[in-house]
């Protein structure tokens, strides 16, 4: 049994993070109609911005945020100078347009960074935490600590917010939404910078663990997805919850069986899901949009 | 109808005959080696195959490397380790790429919307672990080798002038049975479901098993592309059926024209040059620059071709052939409407 909590104790952080990259997922889905490939390449961009500011001798915290603020430029990016100007083609065209994005970026990252993976040493320096008879590191009660002040921040913006409104009623109806006044490209724009945005805070906060590397856009991309279709790609929170479950089952299966199945986890849950239920397994107790 | 209808093909006949000329002064040119045109090819094939998909299913695929890849692997195992004769070991892997991907299409083609995109993407992803983890039977990262030569009665295929040769000539006959398939009766209904498929599936046409045909078709067109591509490098291993080769047929068959069989050829060509083009020009501005760093053409590519050019270059060029037979004074008919367009041009 406390092996076992030993696995979930390993697992939440990356699920976490997997969580948070698919609330892009889902809220540009929601907003646009489109499955945006390159939504784990704006984590990777953060991730070694962050890693790059921090050599360079910036302190911590304004490093991390102009870094995730470079994350989110790229969103801006994608939507002003890509999305935006297809947005009357169909969505396969608008799909493969974030493919070339996505590996436009990779190969930047790759020219500027090279192929080594690089990181920075955890927030807080000191040994794991006891929790109930399991190690907890200190960066993954960061990690949980900033995923759980990411689902406030979003469900007071989803809640509280004229723009959030606005963007939930795009995601219901973009034809009745327009009607009231909304404009959809503006709902397009302000959905990839979030995304974009999460993405990167997931990115600076991970980097401890895993380290960051230019390649590291397509794996946490395809798990975030697999994140936010096993919370039925409907609600940023059901991706969060999903995320942390997919943490969980990989940590699992890496600690009973064997390293080599943690790849194959993601993609096994995901053929299941869209097998038996493509809803999403959380699809009873949606919560919505907040 | 003359110039639309043989255009293509006696454009197909000079690229050829150019091919032939070059052949024994290909590697002193820029850009451009004897291997550059027997890969020119192979990937035309494959991504003749995901053509078909995208324009006609309207679903994209990511994975598609991994079809090149069941063809590529079949053919090294059963030529090389149980001595099968290499036409039976292609068509084998044919039967295995058409039986995989309609088990996926089966799951993916249930559901409404972009799923393919992620299932296809895990599905490759998937197929190279196992290549790569599989020992065994692959190799694992090794890969395996000693490949027999591609041989057809008398003829041995051994050489880069004759594999050129062979992989034009399978290029063609894909070429040919993918026209005519498209002038078929099921090819006609592919044509309506490519144009929409809520009025394909209300005057019959069963959506679901249409595109899981035709993305069991593509899948053919990836392994056979593969099995040719075994027998000419004579050496297998998982790095040549990742996520990258996936993308790079992507980039082939969007930039050349998901509308038209002649886009993937096309597209073929220009990421050739792309690849070969970036990897002469990268290292003169940033030094030390390692891995596959032509990725950054690919990406750039595909982001302004969709956007300036979203037929692709088949796309531009059939509409340059039209507007030269309109001018010539071939088409005495009044304009049909777009759509009709759209279905002649096939």
């Amino acid at each position: 049994m406390s092996e076992f909590l030993q696995f979930v104790a390993s697992g939440v952080g990356q699920g976490a993070i997997y969580g948070l990259v698919g609330v892009g997922f889902v809220i540009i889905y929601n907003v646009t109609g489109i499955i945006n490939f390159a939504q784990g390449h704006y984590l990777m961009l953060s991730a070694l911005a962050a890693v790059s500011l921090r050599e360079a001798g910036l302190p911590a915290v304004p490093a991390l945020l102009l870094a995730i603020v470079a994350g989110a430029l790229a969103g801006v990016a994608t939507d002003r100078l890509v999305i935006n100007p297809a947005r009357r083609h169909s969505t396969l065209t608008l799909i493969i347009l974030t493919v070339g994005v996505a590996i436009a970026v990779e190969g930047l990252a790759l020219l500027i960074w090279g192929v080594n993976p690089r990181r920075y040493a955890p927030f807080t320096a000191g040994p794991p935490l006891e929790v109930g008879g399991a190690a907890l590191s200190r960066q993954t009660l960061w990690v949980l600590a900033v995923t759980v002040a990411m689902a406030l921040a979003l469900w007071w913006f989803f809640q509280r917010t004229v723009v959030g409104k606005a963007m939930q009623a795009c995601a219901m109806n973009r034809d009745a939404a327009r009607l009231q006044a909304i404009n959809p490209a503006q709902m397009s724009l302000y959905a990839f910078t979030m995304a974009a945005a999460v993405a990167g805070v997931a990115g600076v906060v991970l980097v401890p663990i895993t380290s960051a590397y230019y390649d590291m856009g397509v794996p946490f991309g395809l798990k975030g997805f697999t994140a936010a279709v096993i919370g039925g790609l409907v609600s940023p929170f059901g991706a969060l919850a999903g995320g942390l479950l997919l943490g969980v089952a990989e940590a699992v299966a890496v600690g009973y069986v064997s390293s080599a199945m943690a790849e194959g986890v993601a993609f096994a849950v995901l053929a299941l899901i869209l097998v038996l239920r493509p809803e999403g397994l959380l699809a009873q107790v949606r919560v919505r949009w907040a | 109808m003359g110039l639309r209808r043989w255009g293509p093909l006696a454009v197909w006949a000079g690229a050829f005959g150019v091919g032939v000329l070059l052949m024994p002064i290909a590697d002193a040119l820029p850009f451009l080696t004897r291997a550059n045109l027997v890969v020119f090819a192979l990937h035309g094939i494959a991504a003749m195959g995901l053509t078909l998909v995208m324009g006609f299913a309207g679903q994209v695929s990511l994975g598609h490397a991994a079809f090149y890849g069941v063809g590529a692997y079949t053919t090294a195992l059963l030529t090389a380790k149980v001595d099968w004769h290499p036409l039976l070991a292609m068509a084998a892997g044919a039967v295995i790429a058409a039986v995989l991907a309609a088990l996926l299409g089966r799951i993916v083609f249930r559901l409404r919307g972009h799923f393919l995109a992620m299932a296809t993407l895990a599905f490759g992803l998937v197929f190279y672990v196992v290549m790569r983890s599989w020992d065994s039977l692959t190799g694992g990262n090794q890969g395996t080798g000693g490949i027999p030569d591609f041989t057809l009665g008398p003829l041995r295929f051994d050489s880069d002038t004759s594999m050129y040769l062979l992989a034009w000539a399978v290029l063609l006959l894909g070429l040919i049975a993918a026209r005519n398939l498209l002038s078929s009766r099921p090819g006609r209904a592919l044509v309506a479901m490519g144009s929409s498929e809520v009025a394909a599936a209300s005057v019959g046409i069963d959506v679901a098993r249409t595109k899981m045909a035709v993305f069991a078709l593509g899948a053919v067109y990836a392994s056979v592309a593969g099995s040719l591509y075994a027998h000419y490098v004579t050496y297998v291993s998982p790095e040549s059926f990742g996520l990258l080769p996936s993308l790079r047929f992507l980039v082939i068959s969007t930039v050349g024209g998901i509308d038209s069989v002649w886009g993937a050829p096309l597209g073929s060509a220009v990421v050739v040059l792309l690849t070969e083009g970036t990897r002469e020009l990268v290292p003169r501005f940033v030094s030390g620059a390692t891995g596959s760093y032509e990725i950054v053409a690919y990406g750039l590519a595909l982001v302004l071709v969709l956007l300036f050019l979203p037929r692709g270059l088949a796309g531009g060029a059939a509409l340059l052939v039209r507007r030269a037979a309109e001018w010539a004074g071939t088409r005495r008919q009044p304009a049909p409407t777009a759509a009709l367009e759209e279905v002649e041009l096939r």
